[in-house]
């Protein structure tokens, strides 16, 4: 069962699960900004829209930094 | 409870997940963060001003202490960490538009200034109108003075922030025209929060 969700906002991922900066800092490339300074409050969903990043690709990175 | 807290040198989201931490922990009823860049100084007050603190920011350009006071009484943990202005309330209004007008000036058109100003008097008295599908009103440029003591329509401003709009009132723009202080309506504001309220927005109307 995933614990990430794509309504969660990026804050609520990073506060809750501290490994999964190190996600969003290799999204940044692809974002071509910093994620956690431009979309804190975003959903994922909002954020992944916004950025035209791989939100299936973008969950599944991060259900993997949460249970490594 | 005062809580200071030194977060200089630290890159988003560490300001904020400090802040948190410390509320979460401590619920103080003042807080002072000190920062070193923009986007950590937006995210803090953001953060702040959702979690019920009526927030200051005090700027020399390199360093930003952003200032909470929350008042007694407030109830910790009924907001979410989507701080959009109005976010609480949009299960409210699932079943409506949610329009946001934002008003940039003193007068509606040009060709006539004074017609202008009636104009733009007669539209915000109206605005109520549009009922709940009216969502937010933001007032930025000289629109601001709308806001403030002796504006024409202050009333009406109140009282449709009285029936759930909510009021933005552009923060820079109210330094600028040196009238922060008469403010008398509204959320005082910045322009991380309007954008994302535009991409909420099902319908953004500018004046």
């Amino acid at each position: 069962m995933s614990l990430i969700t794509s309504d969660m906002t990026v804050l609520d991922i990073v506060a809750k699960w501290e490994s999964t900066q190190g996600i969003f800092q290799r999204y940044d490339t692809l974002a071509g900004e910093c994620i956690c300074c431009n979309a804190l409050f975003d959903s994922l969903e909002k954020m992944a829209e916004k950025y035209s990043l791989d939100l299936d690709a973008l969950l599944n990175d991060l259900e993997t930094a949460t249970s490594s | 409870m005062t809580i200071s807290i030194d977060a200089k040198g630290l890159a988003c989201p560490a300001p904020v997940l400090r802040t948190k931490e410390a509320i979460d922990t401590q619920s103080p009823g003042h807080i002072s963060v000190t920062v070193d860049n923009d986007a950590a100084a937006e995210n803090v007050s953001r953060f702040l001003t959702h979690s019920g603190f009526e927030v200051s920011v005090d700027t020399d350009g390199k360093t930003s202490v952003i200032e909470g006071n929350r008042p007694d009484g407030y109830v910790p943990g009924q907001g979410s960490t989507d701080p959009t202005p109005g976010a609480d309330s949009d299960m409210d209004r699932a079943e409506h538009q949610k329009i946001m007008v934002m008003i940039a000036s003193q007068a509606i058109g040009t060709g006539d200034d004074i017609l202008g100003e009636k104009l733009m008097l007669s539209f915000i008295t109206t605005l109520k109108e549009m009922g709940d599908d009216l969502w937010q009103l933001v007032l930025v440029n000289s629109g601001v003075k709308f806001a403030i003591e002796g504006s024409p329509v202050l009333d009406k401003i109140q009282e449709l922030e009285e029936q759930g709009v909510h009021i933005l009132v552009c923060g820079t723009c109210l330094t600028h025209f040196d009238i922060l202080d008469q403010k008398k309506v509204g959320e005082t504001t910045n322009m991380l929060d309007i954008v994302t309220a535009m991409q909420v927005a099902h319908k953004v109307i500018n004046l």
